[in-house]
């Protein structure tokens, strides 16, 4: 075997005895080979003869593979349009006349039908060719009557126009040609243009509705209208404030969210920078894209509620565990610093209101990476969501999912998800504990118990949550967040881009997510804004405590009054925000933390106790 | 004794100069001229972000193309095995100090600069097989013993990029290697029995599970793009889109639409041939592909044209490397190989290939200007003999 292997063992033998010897032979003047060429000798020349045969071989294979990529060159721009082709969608599509209205939850219509009037001619009932073509070129000066003319002699059916307005139907009616037709046909229209754009979809001739609800339309053909979940007034609201903030941060693209907590209907939904669904065209494709459902980002912060509510829902922690963020955490070869570093123990409520990336990897890593991972599968963020719009993304998880993945995904870094999946997942922390799939289709039942969902938190750990997400606006690093009267609970989270080669120093996503009214949310709502700027009034500062969560709080501030829910008073948000907890004993603790922190910030607990305690009385009983 | 003997020290600058291959020069040029161009294109016609700073890497690298070409190669061999256990240090160290960003950990951050050790092992992985070889008896190369050290050269950088996880790196580290071993004289029969094995492996690896899902989903949105137009096939079908919808002499500079529109994500980097394939067309394509392939035929003739074995394989290792980025890259885009992630070298966007590169086509230079030494190792003791 390994002489046949060998096979050249005799013959380099024999060059061995020729050459024999350790040096190379001499060139005839080795002192002078300057400008000459020196002549290869002896052991090398054998070499150097093979080399330049397989050196040659590889020059014809190399040729031979780039002669290949031209002739796919050619094959892709030459002769096939071969992506229109498989693009062809294999789904049922409903006729153009059979394509449901589609609706907002209050029947506002996002999309409906329209007949319309085209013009073609049919040649063959054509009597004079150059007097139909002036007659239509009188009317359509851009078309050029001999061109036209020779197209109807072809003898084919021509579609010039697919709609006409009454004025130029009117006068080529009165030039009297005959083979002039004016088939009728049906077009779709969006009468809110660019509002809801994404959620709206749009349709493409041929394939019906390739994007957001249209898609769904395809499955209702014939039905009349299609009650979506979008509700315009929210959208209104959401659009104009996320533009308000882009303009203000010279954010190139943001993106927003509004669900139902309670029932995971999607009622707003936008992506920045939108489109115009009557005109796809007109915009690029990017703005084509659903970012909130189709781009997935490292959304940083949000995720250190996620963490938080899986460690008491354990019992591996309560609100007023102490970890030490004092120090930067060491986890194997990585150091976790903190954005802000506070440099000091505090409790797990504490560092969520201040973001402590520190003290949420110590909880991270005390929850241990598999039940970490099971709390995030329940909440859907290990795999796509599955809404009825055909736009979803898989997450990107990481690869290895060790104690270091452990510690950075528990405050949002190292996975990516959608916003949607995100705000699906917040949303079943504070809604009393049960996820459930966003939908875009109307639910009636609005408790949510028709809908099907599951129980991931219970309802303690919930409204522990809903206290402690309260407290990031009235002493964390949300203050901007607030709305008067309407309780909001949330979190910021600014992070970090990838970049190439780590992580950007300059380049952040500045998201919030929260819920209205807080004790009890009706709500959840996410925006984000993709690489904002820092401006004067901000001091510089582009994190969320600056751009995202004023959005938020002016979003539920407008939204509260238009949705019919009302402000409440004080004291009853705050029994509300206790009744959640299980025990008269958590309670105090909670109410303790909240002496704490009222030391140095802005709700002043203690001087309510009194009234507060009244009301827990009654809402608790004996 | 006369200094005048010294044919690899003597000269300086002017002599140098001469001594260059300037057909290199000009077609490296014209390559990163091709990508400043589609850079500023992709940028909407806007000499920022990434315009202007390719011009700048494009000078640096220059800088180290020249200064690399006038080290003697004799230098660069005895730098070889250094540099290729430096760049295997380096790469082992990556785990422990590297930069994980979106689940792969590739960078490594040296004094505020970002380096990644893959790209540098890529010259260094040539050098070091090129120097194995250069010093091993030729009737040895095809003994199978003398094959271990080689494959384990290969094999330990190749397995620690694949664990970064980087597929498309240990597959471009892996191909040189064999080829270079190839290169070297290894018999044919070996070749056969090897690629039997190698084959046998691939399977059992498929078998093990030791491919990541995403790695997979790579591979089989390879096989069949259009089957998942929003997911994994998105990038490929897109691609294809584009270039296809170039036509024969493209839509004209700065007319790309698809690509303009944002449609592709990383269009300035591993995209960037869409880019040009909309706005130039099939001719500006192959074209294109023309300038690759002369820079290949240039490497190739500076390989032929050397006499020291070291030089050969150094410079045809190096070709190879920079004509697989090519054939990779561009068999990416159009739907011929995986999307894993490959620049098209000196028009992409992007610092290390770039001088990672440049450098390297340094080395071929310097092979160019000392081709007529053949025995670098020896060259010592040859003129002290004569002395």
């Amino acid at each position: 075997m390994l002489a046949w292997l060998t096979g050249r063992r005799s013959k380099s033998a024999k060059a061995e005895i020729i050459f024999d010897g350790s040096l190379p032979e001499m060139p005839a003047e080795p002192c002078l080979p300057i400008s000459g060429r020196t002549t290869l000798v002896g052991r090398e020349a054998g070499r150097a003869r093979q080399l330049q045969g397989r050196i040659w071989l590889c020059l014809s294979v190399f040729v031979l593979i780039f002669s290949g990529l031209a002739l796919r060159l050619a094959n892709i721009t030459l002769v096939s349009p071969e992506p229109e082709k498989v693009m062809v969608a294999s789904r049922a599509i409903a006729e153009p006349g059979e394509r449901p209205e589609i609706t907002d939850r209050n029947g506002v219509s996002l999309a409906l039908n329209r007949t319309v009037t085209g013009l073609a001619i049919d040649t063959k009932m054509v009597w004079d060719a150059m007097e139909t073509a002036q007659g239509i070129a009188s009317v359509f000066p851009q078309y050029d009557p001999s061109a036209l003319a020779r197209r109807i002699e072809d003898k084919k059916y021509i579609i010039l126009r697919n709609e006409l307005t009454a004025e130029e139907q009117r006068a080529l009616l009165t030039l009297g040609l005959p083979g002039v037709t004016f088939p009728e046909t049906t077009k779709r229209v969006y009468p809110q243009g660019a509002l809801a754009a994404h959620a709206a979809g749009y349709t493409i001739a041929g394939r019906g509705g390739v994007a957001g609800l249209e898609f769904v339309a395809d499955e209702h053909a014939g039905e009349g209208k299609l009650a979506s979940s979008i509700d315009v007034r929210a959208q209104q609201i959401l659009e104009e404030e996320i533009r308000a903030g882009m303009d203000r941060f010279k954010v190139d693209s943001a993106w927003g969210v509004i669900m139902k907590a309670k029932t995971g209907e999607v009622v707003a939904l936008a992506s920045m920078p939108s489109f115009n669904p009557n005109e796809v065209n007109d915009s690029p494709a990017d703005h084509w894209r659903n970012r909130a459902m189709q781009d997935r980002y490292e959304l940083g912060s949000a995720f250190k509620v996620i963490t938080a509510a899986s460690v008491i829902e354990e019992g591996i922690a309560s609100p007023e565990t102490l970890y030490d963020a004092r120090k930067p955490l060491k986890v194997y070869d990585r150091t976790i610093y903190d954005f802000h570093p506070r440099r000091e123990i505090m409790s797990l409520s504490k560092v969520v209101q201040h973001s402590s990336n520190i003290g949420i990897a110590r909880a991270a890593l005390d929850l241990g990476r598999e039940r970490q991972r099971e709390y995030f599968a329940q909440l859907g963020l290990t795999e796509a969501v599955k809404t009825e719009l055909p736009e979803s993304r898989d997450p990107d998880l990481p690869l290895r999912w060790g104690p270091v993945e452990t510690a950075t995904i528990s405050y949002g870094h190292g996975i990516a998800v959608t916003p949607l999946q995100l705000t699906a997942a917040i949303s079943a922390v504070i809604n009393g504990g049960i996820y459930r799939t966003p939908t875009f289709l109307k639910v009636e039942d609005q408790t949510g118990a028709s809908r099907e969902g599951r129980q991931v938190f219970s309802p303690e750990t919930s409204a522990k949550m809903r206290l402690i997400m309260r407290q990031v606006i009235t002493d964390g690093s949300a203050s901007r967040a607030e709305a008067p009267g309407y309780y909001p609970i949330g979190k910021t989270a600014t992070a970090d881009k990838p970049g190439i080669g780590g992580y950007r120093d300059n380049a952040r996503l500045s998201s919030f997510v929260g819920a209205f009214p807080g004790y009890d949310p009706e709500y959840v709502i996410l925006v984000s804004f993709d690489e904002p700027h820092g401006i004067e009034a901000t001091y510089g500062y582009a994190t969320a405590g600056w751009v995202a969560a004023p959005v938020f709080g002016n979003i539920v501030a407008r939204m509260g009054p238009v949705l019919g829910i009302a402000p409440a008073h004080d004291d009853l948000a705050f029994a509300q925000f206790m009744a959640g907890l299980r025990s008269s004993e958590e309670v105090t603790l909670a109410l303790n933390d909240q002496i704490d922190v009222s030391a140095t910030a802005s709700l002043e607990v203690g001087e309510e106790m009194d009234d507060v305690a009244r009301l827990l009385a009654k809402e608790l009983g004996p | 004794m006369n200094t005048l003997v010294l044919p690899d020290r003597r000269g300086g600058l002017r002599k140098n100069l001469a001594a260059v291959n300037w057909w290199l020069v000009i077609f490296l040029s014209l390559l990163a001229a091709t990508g400043v161009a589609t850079l500023y294109s992709v940028a909407d016609g806007s000499w920022t972000p990434w315009a202007a700073n390719h011009i700048m890497r494009y000078a640096l690298g220059l800088v180290i193309l020249m200064i690399a070409a006038f080290i003697p190669l004799r230098f660069w061999l005895s730098l070889s095995y250094p540099a290729y256990f430096f760049s295997l240090g380096l790469l082992a160290l990556v785990p422990f100090i590297g930069e994980v960003n979106m689940g792969a950990q590739r960078w490594i951050v040296i004094g505020g600069f970002q380096l990644q050790p893959s790209e540098i092992m890529k010259i260094a992985l040539v050098m070091g097989l090129a120097r194995y070889y250069h010093g091993l008896d030729f009737k040895r190369v095809s003994n199978p013993f003398y094959l271990i050290i080689p494959l384990a050269m290969i094999g330990l950088p190749v397995g620690l990029v694949f664990l970064q996880p980087d597929l498309g790196t240990a597959i471009l580290l892996g191909l040189s290697g064999v080829v270079v071993i190839l290169l070297a004289g290894l018999s044919w029969r070996i070749v056969i029995v090897g690629a039997i094995l190698g084959l046998m492996g691939v399977v059992t690896v498929i078998q093990m599970d030791l491919i990541k899902p995403y790695q997979i989903e790579r591979i089989t949105s390879f096989t069949n793009p259009d089957a998942d137009p929003l997911g994994a096939g998105y990038h490929l079908a897109q691609s294809k889109i584009a270039i296809g919808s170039g036509g024969v002499t493209g839509k004209g500079y700065m007319n790309g639409t698809q690509s303009q529109l944002d449609f592709l994500p990383e269009m300035h980097t591993d995209f960037i041939f869409t880019i040009f394939g909309e706005e130039f067309g099939f001719f500006g394509t192959v074209a294109l592909l023309g300038l690759y392939l002369a820079v290949f035929l240039i490497g190739t003739n500076i390989a032929m044209k050397a006499k020291s074995h070291y030089g050969r394989l150094v410079t045809m290792g190096i070709c190879i490397t920079f004509i697989s980025y090519v054939l990779i890259n561009t068999g990416m885009v159009m739907g011929l190989a995986p999307v894993v992630g490959v620049p098209l070298p000196l028009v992409s966007y992007g610092g290390t290939v770039m001088l990672t590169m440049m450098a390297a086509f340094g080395l071929v230079m310097s092979t160019w200007i000392n081709r007529d030494q053949d025995t670098l190792r020896t060259s010592m003791s040859y003129y002290g003999r004569i002395n």
